[in-house]
C-alpha cells in the first residue's frame, strides 16, 4: 500500500471518529438525576400529580456528612411525564429511572384516581424496572419519604429491603409493578398492594447535627394490603384479613399465633408465640351445575418462636426439637380458620378475588370470551378450607 | 474471497448463536399481539419447520460432490431467468431482515442505555464492520463466531437464569389460549423472522466434508431453537397479558436478571455482550445479500467488489425515509408469499436440484473427455 493511500485511510478514520463522537448523544453521568425511589401523590385542588423523587447525591468535600448520599426533589404535572419533566426543569438533570427500585403511591393518589394513568407510564417505559416494588402509603407519599429509620439512610433502600428481603420471612407481602399491572388486566382484574404506615418514634432525641438526623425517625408498619379492582381502590384489609391472604395466596411465612401452653411444666410461660415456618396452599375446584366448589388446603408448619429463629431454613437443615403439643397445634389451626373466615367475608362483600379462585377455574375449565364473573358469579362459589398444622 | 472453506462444526456454532440472536427484540411482543400467550407455540412450530429445511440443506451440501455454487445449481436446473428472480426475492428478504434487525438494536440502545444517535452515525460502524468481514470471507465470520460464542452464550444464560426463577407458569395456562386457525395464521405471518439457515445456500461450495455433519449442525440448531422457545416462554410467563404492550423483550426480561435490584444494572453488561450475536447475524445477512447481488449482476470475480458491497449496505439507509415498522407493515403482507417460497419451499427441493446439477456436471465432464479423446485420436 503506498504512502498516499495510508494517509488517506488515516484521515478517513480521523474524520469518522469526529463524526461519530458528535453523532452520539449519550448522557454524562453527572447530567443525570439517578432516581432511587419515587413517591406519587395527587393534589385534588389543582388536579395534578406530585412526584417526590429520591435522587442520588454523592457526598463530596469535608463539610458533607458521611452517609448523606440522596436528596428529595419534588415535581408537579398533569401526567407522570410532565411531573418528571418538572424535576428536570428544577434540577437541570434528566431523571434516570433505571435504578428506581420502589414506587410509593400516596393515599390521596390511590383513593381518588385511576392507577392506570400513573402506572402505565412506568410499565411502558423501557428504562423503569418492572421488578420494582409498588406499594401504598398511609398518608402522603411525600411525608413518608421525608422520614427515616434510625439505622439507615436512604428511605427507598430501607423500604425495598423491608418489602423484598424481609418480606418473605415476616409475612409481609409485596408486589412488583409487573405483577400488579397484570393482575388488573385479567379475570376479575383484582390485585393487591402492600400498605406502608410510618409510626413515629417520639422517644428518639433529635440530633444537633445538620443533615438527615433532622428527619423524623420511626418505624414502618407494612403488614396489611389494599385491594384494587380495575385500577381503582376497593378496600384496605386489616391485619387479620391480610394474614389470611398471605396464607392463601402467597408463600410468605412468619405469621405469628399466640397459643396457651398446655405442657405440664410450671416453668413454661402461659402464652407462647408460634410462628409459621413453612406454608403451602393448594386450591382445587369442582363444578357442580352452576355452583363451583372450591377447596383450599393449607399445609402449615409452625414452631415456637425463639430468639434467633427466623423461619424457613431449607431442606438441608436439621429439624428442631418439638415444643408444641397437639392441643397447641389445634389452637393455631383454629386461629387460622378464624382469620380465613374474616378474609372471605371481605371478599364476598367487596366482590374481588385475590386468592386465584377464578384462575384455578380457568385452568381447569378453559378460557372463554365471556367475562369470567358473568360466566361464574361470586355468589355461586362455595368455599371449603382445610388446614393441616404440623410442627417443624 | 471464497477460497477458504469452513467446517460443519463452525456452521453449527453459527446457528447456535444466530437462531436465538435477534429473536428476542421486537419479535416476542409482535407475536403476542397476534396470537397472545400462544406465541411460543408459533415459534416452536416455525423452528421445527426450520429444522426440516435445514436438514434438507445439509443433505444438499453433502451430495454436492462437485462443490457447485448455489448459482451453478440454480442456473443448471431452473434456468438463468428464474434464478435471477430467486436472487431478487432473496435480496429483498435479506435487506428487510437487515433493516429490521438494525432498527431493533438501535431501539435497544436508545431505550436501555439512553444512547441516541443519528441513523447514519449508527449505520456507519455497523456497515463498516459487515463489509470488512464480508471482504475477508465467510471463514472470518465463522472464526469470529467461534471466538465470541462462549461469551455470548454465557451472557444469554446469565440474563435468563434468574428471571426464570420468578416466572409464573400460570400465565401460560390454559393451553392453548387461541384456536388452531389463529395459531396457523400467526405462524404464516411470522415466517419472515425465521429461516436463519439461508446463508448456507451461499456457502454450498465452501464447506469441508465431514463424517457427521447432521449431528453437529442439528445439535447446534437444536440447542439454539430450544433456547429461543424457552426465552419466549419466559417472556410470556413473566409478562402474561402485558406482553403485547411491551416492545423489546430482552430489555424487559433482563431487568429481572441476577438479583440486581440492589446491586445496580449488571444486566446491561450482559445485554451488551449478547448484542454481538445480533451483529454477527447482520454480517451473515450482509454476506448473503452480497452474494445475491453478485450472482444477479453476473459478477464472477473472486476478489471483494467494493461497489457491490456499497450497494448492499446503502439499502440500510432506508429508515431515513421510511421507518422499519412502516416498511414491514406495508411490504410484508405482499412479500410474505414469495419469501415463503425461498425460505421453505426451495430448501425442500434443494437436494434434488443439487443432484440434477451434479449429474449435468458429470455429463459435461464426460462429453469433454470424449471430445478430447476424439481430438487426440485425430
Amino acid at each position: 500500500m503506498n504512502r498516499g493511500k495510508k494517509i488517506l485511510i488515516l484521515l478517513g478514520c480521523g474524520a469518522l471518529l469526529i463524526f461519530l463522537s458528535l453523532s452520539f448523544s449519550g448522557q454524562d453521568i453527572s447530567a443525570r438525576a439517578i432516581v432511587l425511589g419515587l413517591g406519587v401523590d395527587w393534589d385534588e385542588q389543582t388536579k395534578q400529580y406530585l412526584i417526590t423523587a429520591e435522587i442520588v447525591s454523592p457526598g463530596g468535600g469535608s463539610d458533607q456528612q458521611v452517609g448523606t448520599f440522596s436528596k428529595l426533589v419534588d415535581g408537579r404535572g398533569d401526567t407522570m411525564s410532565h411531573a418528571l419533566s418538572d424535576i428536570y426543569a428544577q434540577t437541570g438533570r434528566k431523571s434516570s429511572l433505571g435504578q428506581c427500585q420502589i414506587l410509593l403511591l400516596g393515599e390521596s393518589m390511590y383513593k381518588n384516581t385511576d392507577l392506570l394513568q400513573c402506572l402505565s407510564y412506568f410499565s411502558l417505559s423501557e428504562a423503569f424496572k418492572d421488578s420494582s416494588s409498588v406499594c401504598c402509603t398511609v398518608g402522603e407519599a411525600n411525608a413518608l419519604m421525608n422520614t427515616q429509620l434510625p439505622l439507615s439512610g436512604s428511605i427507598s433502600m430501607t423500604l425495598v429491603e423491608l418489602l423484598k428481603d424481609a418480606g418473605k420471612l415476616v409475612a409481609v407481602p409485596s408486589t412488583t409493578l409487573n405483577k400488579f399491572m397484570q393482575s388488573q388486566m385479567v379475570l376479575t382484574r383484582s390485585g393487591v398492594l402492600s400498605v406502608i404506615e410510618y409510626v413515629e418514634n417520639k422517644d428518639i432525641q433529635q440530633s444537633d447535627n445538620a443533615g438527615d438526623s433532622q428527619k423524623p425517625q420511626g418505624t414502618y408498619k407494612c403488614n396489611t394490603v389494599a385491594v384494587f379492582k380495575d385500577n381503582r381502590f376497593v378496600t384496605a384489609l386489616d391485619d387479620t384479613q391480610s394474614l389470611a391472604y398471605t396464607l392463601l395466596a402467597t408463600d410468605c411465612i412468619g405469621q405469628i399465633y399466640t397459643v396457651k401452653d398446655d405442657h405440664d411444666n410450671e416453668y413454661n410461660p402461659q402464652l407462647i408465640s408460634a410462628v409459621v415456618t413453612d406454608n403451602s396452599c393448594d386450591i382445587s375446584v369442582e363444578q357442580q351445575g352452576d355452583k363451583l366448589n372450591v377447596t383450599f388446603t393449607i399445609d402449615a408448619e409452625v414452631h415456637s418462636l425463639a430468639n434467633g429463629y427466623h423461619g424457613k431454613e431449607g431442606i438441608f437443615f436439621p429439624k428442631w426439637t418439638e415444643t408444641m403439643t397437639d392441643g397447641m397445634l389445634q389452637q393455631v389451626k383454629d386461629s387460622i380458620f378464624a382469620q380465613i373466615e374474616e378474609y372471605f367475608k371481605a371478599q364476598q362483600q367487596y366482590n374481588f378475588d385475590i386468592v386465584n379462585i377464578y384462575k384455578a377455574y380457568e385452568i381447569k375449565y378453559g378460557a372463554s370470551d365471556q367475562p369470567i364473573q358473568q360466566r361464574l358469579p361470586m355468589e355461586n362459589i362455595v368455599i371449603d378450607v382445610k388446614v393441616n398444622v404440623t410442627e417443624n | 474471497m471464497m477460497q477458504n472453506k469452513v467446517k460443519w462444526s463452525q456452521i453449527a456454532l453459527i446457528l447456535l448463536l444466530i437462531v436465538p440472536g435477534g429473536k428476542y427484540l421486537s419479535l416476542p411482543a409482535a407475536l403476542a399481539q397476534q396470537v397472545g400467550k400462544d406465541s411460543w407455540i408459533v415459534i416452536a412450530v416455525l423452528l421445527l419447520l426450520d429444522a426440516i429445511c435445514l436438514a434438507m440443506t445439509i443433505k444438499a451440501a453433502v451430495i454436492n460432490k462437485h462443490n457447485l455454487s448455489f448459482n451453478s445449481v440454480l442456473t443448471n436446473t431452473v434456468g438463468a431467468v428464474p434464478s435471477k428472480v430467486i436472487y431478487v426475492i432473496f435480496f429483498v428478504l435479506l435487506q428487510m431482515r437487515i433493516i429490521t434487525l438494525m432498527a431493533s438494536v438501535y431501539k435497544l440502545f436508545a431505550a436501555t442505555f439512553t444512547i441516541r444517535s443519528s441513523w447514519v452515525g449508527f449505520w456507519l460502524p455497523i456497515s463498516a464492520f459487515c463489509l470488512l468481514v464480508v471482504a475477508k470471507g465467510f471463514k472470518t465470520i465463522a472464526r469470529l463466531n467461534q471466538l465470541l460464542s462462549v461469551l455470548v452464550m454465557f451472557s444469554l444464560v446469565s440474563i435468563l437464569i434468574y428471571p426464570a426463577t420468578q416466572l409464573d407458569v400460570r400465565n401460560l395456562l390454559p393451553l392453548p389460549q387461541s384456536d388452531f386457525a389463529t395459531i396457523l395464521q400467526g405462524t404464516f405471518n411470522s415466517t419472515f423472522w425465521f429461516a436463519d439457515y439461508m446463508f448456507l445456500f451461499f456457502v454450498l461450495d465452501s464447506i469441508c466434508p465431514s463424517r457427521h455433519p447432521y449431528v453437529s449442525v442439528m445439535s447446534g440448531f437444536g440447542v439454539g431453537a430450544v433456547l429461543t422457545v424457552l426465552m419466549n416462554v419466559l417472556f410470556i410467563a413473566l409478562y402474561g397479558p402485558l406482553a403485547p404492550y411491551t416492545d423489546l423483550a430482552m430489555s424487559k426480561v433482563s431487568q429481572f436478571a441476577l438479583a440486581l435490584n440492589t446491586n445496580g444494572r449488571l444486566d446491561w453488561l450482559s445485554l451488551s455482550v449478547w448484542t454481538t450475536s445480533v451483529f454477527i447475524k447482520l454480517a451473515l445477512f450482509t454476506f448473503s445479500a452480497y452474494k445475491c447481488l453478485q450472482f444477479l449482476i453476473g459478477n464472477k470475480q473472486l476478489k471483494f467488489n467494493y461497489w457491490i458491497g456499497a450497494i448492499v449496505v446503502v439499502f440500510s439507509l432506508t429508515p431515513l425515509f421510511l421507518s422499519s415498522d412502516k416498511l414491514l407493515k406495508y411490504m410484508l403482507p405482499y412479500t410474505v408469499y414469495p419469501f415463503c417460497v425461498v425460505q421453505y419451499v426451495l430448501p425442500l427441493f434443494l437436494p434434488l436440484l443439487v443432484k440434477i446439477a451434479n449429474n449435468k456436471h458429470d455429463k459435461r465432464i464426460v462429453e469433454k473427455l470424449n471430445l478430447s479423446e476424439v481430438a487426440a485420436n485425430e
